[in-house]
């Protein structure tokens, strides 16, 4: 398998980062949910059904959403998250929350249209999905779920503190943070502390110096 | 909410078909846990078994070992007791036999010594001396890994 679509450079606009950035906060604030630790137990915390499926054809994830029943046939609950059985534990917590993030995006989109009975069906994962500006969009709230910004620039900010003696008012702070995507010791720590692929920090500590940068990050 | 369009409901059951169609289990609470993870928690859910099976069995030996003190001192005083008072009535009964005396009072010696040495074994297979000694090697042992872990930063 080609793993090189999940953290290819995004093509995602910055102004749309910060809004999905915003939108994810907005939406685990509200739910009181976090995905850092414990996936499954957060997504059954709100309502879903995970699974594990031995699924073939190249699919690695589905979520089906019926909010208009109470459970879908056959389920104990109207919301359903399948993943791959096949799958590293840092994919299988990466599409998971992926998603979970067709569940935010369509929330969000709902949001003050009670009329349209909210329903959702996505299989995802399969070849060539990665050029889809908004499943790129998808990958990178599942980036911010599994490795939060304020919980990478605490990591980050005490790391650079310890090891390189440098704190967050130094004039080289940003330098040195970003410096990180290179550092084989740090993102092997970000990668037992957090369960995610070292790719995926590398390509989050770019966006979280990015956006911090640029100052408008969760304002 | 409102209802669903037949093409709604229609992808729905296509892809419920399709999850049907495979032996799906539901994620357990230890998914998101890496193996080595997996095995740190078997080890920690065994040790807090032993934590609470130990307590038990530590007030469950005090209860015994009570129990078992007041019933062997029991009756070792009844045996004791009736083996002199049946001595002492055969003895008078037969009081210039000094044969006889001296055969009582054997017997009385090799009772009590049987009924002494009796609890003294049953004692050693209830509440054996070194019963403590694997724990203490798995407390030092457990101790001694986690010691060796390096501690990181907080998330």
């Amino acid at each position: 398998m080609n793993y090189k679509g999940y953290y290819a450079i995004m093509e995602v606009p910055l102004e749309t980062r910060i809004e999905l950035e915003k939108k994810v906060l907005r939406f685990c604030k509200e739910n009181n949910f976090s995905a850092v630790d414990d996936t499954v137990t957060s997504l059954k915390i709100l309502g879903f059904d995970v699974l594990t499926v031995p699924f073939r054809n190249n699919i690695e994830g589905m979520i089906l959403v019926d909010e208009t029943e109470k459970k879908l046939k056959g389920f104990s609950s109207n919301k359903i998250i399948a993943v791959s059985n096949q799958l590293t534990l840092q994919l299988s917590r990466f599409v998971l929350m992926h998603e979970l993030a067709h569940y935010i995006q369509k929330k969000s989109e709902m949001q003050g249209n009670s009329k349209q009975g909210f329903y959702l069906a996505a299989r995802d994962h399969q070849a060539k999905y990665s050029t889809d500006i908004k499943e790129q969009e998808n990958d990178y709230i599942a980036a911010i779920l599994l490795l939060p910004t304020e919980n990478l620039k605490g990591y980050a900010s005490r790391y650079l503190q310890q090891e390189k003696s440098v704190n967050v008012d130094d004039s080289n702070y940003w330098e040195e943070f970003k410096a990180l995507e290179d550092n084989e010791g740090f993102l092997d720590l970000i990668q037992k502390d957090f369960r995610v692929d070292k790719e995926l920090a590398k390509r989050r500590i770019g966006e979280v110096v990015e956006i911090s940068k640029n100052g408008q990050a969760n304002k | 909410m409102g209802k669903l369009t037949n093409e709604n409901r229609r992808e729905i059951d296509a892809n419920l078909d399709l999850l049907k169609s495979h032996i799906y289990e539901s994620a357990n609470n230890d998914f998101d846990l890496a193996p080595s993870e997996r095995r740190e928690k078997a080890y920690a859910d065994l040790v807090e078994y032993y934590k609470d099976h130990y307590k038990n069995k530590s007030v469950l030996n005090s209860k015994l070992k009570k129990w078992f003190f007041a019933l062997t001192f029991a009756l070792v005083f009844l045996l004791t007791t009736g083996m002199i008072v049946l001595a002492i009535v055969g003895i008078l009964s037969k009081f210039e036999s000094q044969a006889f005396t001296a055969t009582i009072i054997t017997s009385i010696v090799g009772t009590i010594s049987a009924v002494t040495i009796l609890p003294t074994i049953i004692c050693n297979y209830l509440f054996p001396k070194n019963e403590d000694e694997p724990l203490t090697r798995f407390i030092i042992d457990m101790k001694k890994s986690d010691d060796e872990k390096n501690i990181d930063f907080d998330k």
